[in-house]
């Protein structure tokens, strides 16, 4: 049911409709102003009382100084307009209707002396009668066509055909045509924006600048945020999070994921990454943490022939599972054209969730005991300063050919550090060339070797010079040993596997 | 008759059924490695889904292997390789497979059975750590319940249903040849890569291309640096 509030008195009391909402806001969960007709207020009793809410409604009017107020309710919102606004009064003319419409005249006429009375709509009105056209305030040149075409009463107008009505009048025609027949789809009360997930935490006895602790407060937040998110369906994309700092400024930040989600776990490692990069000019003093974007989950929409797709959940899962525990150690490289190979590369995580690359440069040299040519799994001495966000699974695309057979090839692997080696050498014209390495314990022969390949520079900073050489071992394999000119001794630096 | 030989006799079931595979290995479409001698020798025509795979190392262990990712990846699927020493150079790393470069051993064993469990990789390799005794049971449970295909890179074969060893052949190589007739690049060499399973023992001969890579500086890639460093 609608209600709708009708007052040729508005202006006394208020400058503008919008602000009789507040007090009309204590009886009913929403109003709606429109200035037509000379300003028209509805209130929202769906699902409720409908005359209480109205009669309510008067009496909140009567208390701001408001007595001429006319209330109408109605099934649809034009019956409850034309009626608030003192145009439905009279016989409507509606045949076997018009005992009811009687009664509601009555009631309108009654009500003149008490304005304030609501009107009951009877709900088998099925058009407005014999009311004139000009109460469902057509546009000037269709209202001149109406009355060419001789119709002049809302009753004529709803008895013609749809069809006939859209084809001569046009789609201005057809909704006057509706409203006509009492029928009124118009969206008074638009859907109600939905809360967004939130959580926010304030202190006021201390500051907090520990990234640390900041996020163990925001751990919090997340279960929070994010038990409400799983409690409706649904994944957030991007989260707001604002800190209140102890000079009075909020620092406000953006924190987004690559997939949507409602994982705590990923959400805090965002975080963290977030707030580790932050450079906070006072102490922060609350947090409040706001799902900005969110989506229903209706699960993820693929082709089914793509063998990857099944499993881009439980994979992105994994993998950022192994971010947080580890750090960034899913990585992609980085290369440039330094001249030693082992400068090359810069390893910077697999681009993923949102927060774009951060490099991290890994250590060129980890301090591992190596057995023979194969090194052992080390301890590295740096650790990442952060956990990175997830990488995302992507599905991989699917070749349309089939991998050529000679996809396999040789390739150079380094050691993480060179290690040093003994070498027996042959004098060759301007250079040594290695016949023999010993490398922990073992002597390996050489059954020939390509070289050398010279490489120096950097001799402003950390100079090196080195002969490398391309041997083959008489096991078979094939490594890469030079010879550093500068300290002169011999190194094994890689193999060819 | 005379009564054949447990070798003659299965050398004989092998030409008569040249196809036929342990019923056990039927059980799942295995992992083809792209490289056609290779699967011809992998029973099933790939690596074992659901099952451990050890290889030894060094080789050409790991241009077969880095060819089954791509395979794999090149399929739809997904591969990953887990290079806990760090020994992968970015130079020549592809992008298609993920690469993981746990910081301690530990951190790659709990990786690998992690990605194995959660069942997204067709193809799981472990590079630089040799899991042992209890690790390696986890494993295997891990990779049977994610289905994929795991391949280990360690001499130790305990568990293993497939174990393959490969080893370069030292005068296989091919060499590009200076002006001067000194060996300048290698381009090609042979692999000899063996199976062996319950009930199976396959070899072949791989013939791969050697990846180039230039630290010279000189402006002539095809000719070695002569000059002189300071001593």
């Amino acid at each position: 049911m609608f209600v709708c509030l009708w007052s040729p008195a508005w202006r006394t009391v208020a400058d503008s409709l919008a602000e009789l909402s507040p007090a009309l806001l204590t009886v009913a969960p929403r109003v709606v102003t429109e200035e037509r007709r000379g300003g028209l207020v509805w209130v929202d009793a769906r699902g409720l009382d409908a005359e209480h809410i109205a009669r309510s409604a008067l009496e909140v009017l009567r208390g701001i100084g408001l007595s001429n107020v006319r209330a109408a309710v109605g099934e649809t919102p034009i019956v409850a307009e034309i009626i608030a606004s003192g145009l439905g009064t009279g016989d409507w003319g509606l045949g076997r209707e018009a005992l009811s419409r009687t009664e509601i005249s009555s009631a309108v006429e009654g009500s003149q002396p008490s304005p304030q009375s609501p009107v009951p709509m009877s709900p088998l009105v099925q058009s407005l009668g014999l009311l004139p056209v000009s109460v469902l305030e057509p546009d000037p040149a269709l209202a001149t066509l109406l009355d060419g075409i001789g119709v002049e009463t809302c009753g004529e107008l709803a008895a013609l055909e749809g069809e006939s009505v859209e084809i001569r009048l046009g789609a201005e025609g057809v909704r006057l045509w509706k409203l006509a027949r009492g029928e009124d789809d118009r969206l008074i009360f638009s859907p109600m924006p939905r809360e967004l997930p939130h959580a926010s935490l304030e202190w006021s006895d201390y500051t907090l600048t520990d990234t640390e602790r900041l996020v163990f407060s925001m751990n919090a937040l997340l279960g929070t945020v994010c038990e409400k998110l799983m409690e409706h369906g649904s994944l957030s994309r991007e989260m707001t999070l604002d800190l209140t700092l102890a000079n009075g400024a909020t620092l406000t930040n953006a924190v987004r994921s690559g997939r949507a989600t409602a994982s705590r776990k990923t959400w805090l490692r965002l975080v963290r990454t977030l707030l580790e990069r932050m450079v906070l000019p006072a102490g922060v003093v609350g947090l409040t943490l706001r799902a900005a974007t969110v989506v229903t989950d209706v699960g993820q929409q693929g082709d089914l022939f793509d063998r990857g797709f099944a499993t881009a959940a439980a994979t992105e899962a994994a993998l950022a599972s192994l971010a947080e525990e580890q750090g960034d150690v899913v990585v992609v490289p980085e290369n440039t054209a330094h001249p030693l190979v082992e400068r090359r590369t810069k390893w910077i995580e697999q681009p993923g969730t949102g927060d774009g690359r951060r490099a991290t440069e890994k250590p060129s040299g980890r301090s591992s005991p190596v057995s023979q040519r194969q090194p052992a799994a080390s301890t590295s001495s740096q650790q990442p300063a952060a956990v990175s966000p997830s990488p995302v699974a992507r599905r991989p695309s699917p070749v349309a050919l089939a991998p050529s057979p000679d996809s396999s090839t040789l390739t150079l692997y380094l050691l993480p550090t060179p290690r040093a080696i003994e070498a027996r050498t042959e004098e060759r014209r301007d250079h040594v060339l290695p016949t023999g390495y010993r490398d922990g314990g073992a002597w390996y022969g050489i059954l020939s070797a390509a070289g050398p390949d010279r490489v120096s520079g950097e001799r402003w900073g950390e100079a090196y010079a080195r002969e490398y050489f391309r041997c083959i071992v008489d096991d078979g394999g094939m490594v890469w040993l030079y010879h550093d000119a500068r300290a002169d001794g011999w190194y094994l630096h890689g193999w060819w596997d | 008759m005379p009564a054949l030989s447990i070798a003659a006799l299965r050398e004989l079931i092998e030409q008569r059924f040249p196809d036929a595979t342990p019923a056990n290995w039927r059980a799942a479409e295995p992992v083809a490695t792209g490289v056609g001698p290779l699967d011809r020798i992998l029973p099933g025509g790939g690596l074992p889904r659901g099952q451990l795979t050890v290889w030894t190392p060094q080789g050409g262990a790991c241009s077969m292997l880095r060819a089954a990712c791509r395979s794999a990846v090149a399929t739809g699927e997904r591969a990953v390789w887990i290079d806990t020493a760090g020994t992968i150079v970015g130079a020549f790393w592809e992008n298609g497979p993920y690469l993981v470069q746990p910081k301690s051993r530990q951190d790659a064993l709990k990786g690998a059975e992690e990605l194995l469990r959660c069942g997204g990789f067709a193809l799981v390799v472990l590079d630089g750590t040799e899991p042992e005794g209890t690790e390696m049971v986890r494993l295997t449970r891990a990779v049977r319940e994610g289905g994929g295909a795991f391949v280990a890179i360690t001499p130790n074969p305990s568990l293993a249903k497939l174990r393959m060893e490969s080893k370069i052949i030292p005068h296989s190589y091919r060499w590009t040849r200076g002006p001067f007739d000194d060996p300048v690049e290698v381009r090609e060499a042979t692999i000899r890569v063996r199976a062996r399973a319950a009930g199976w023992n396959a070899h072949a001969d791989i013939t791969v291309p050697v990846t180039p890579h230039d630290v010279r500086l000189s402006l002539e890639p095809g000719l070695a640096d002569r000059r002189g460093l300071p001593r």
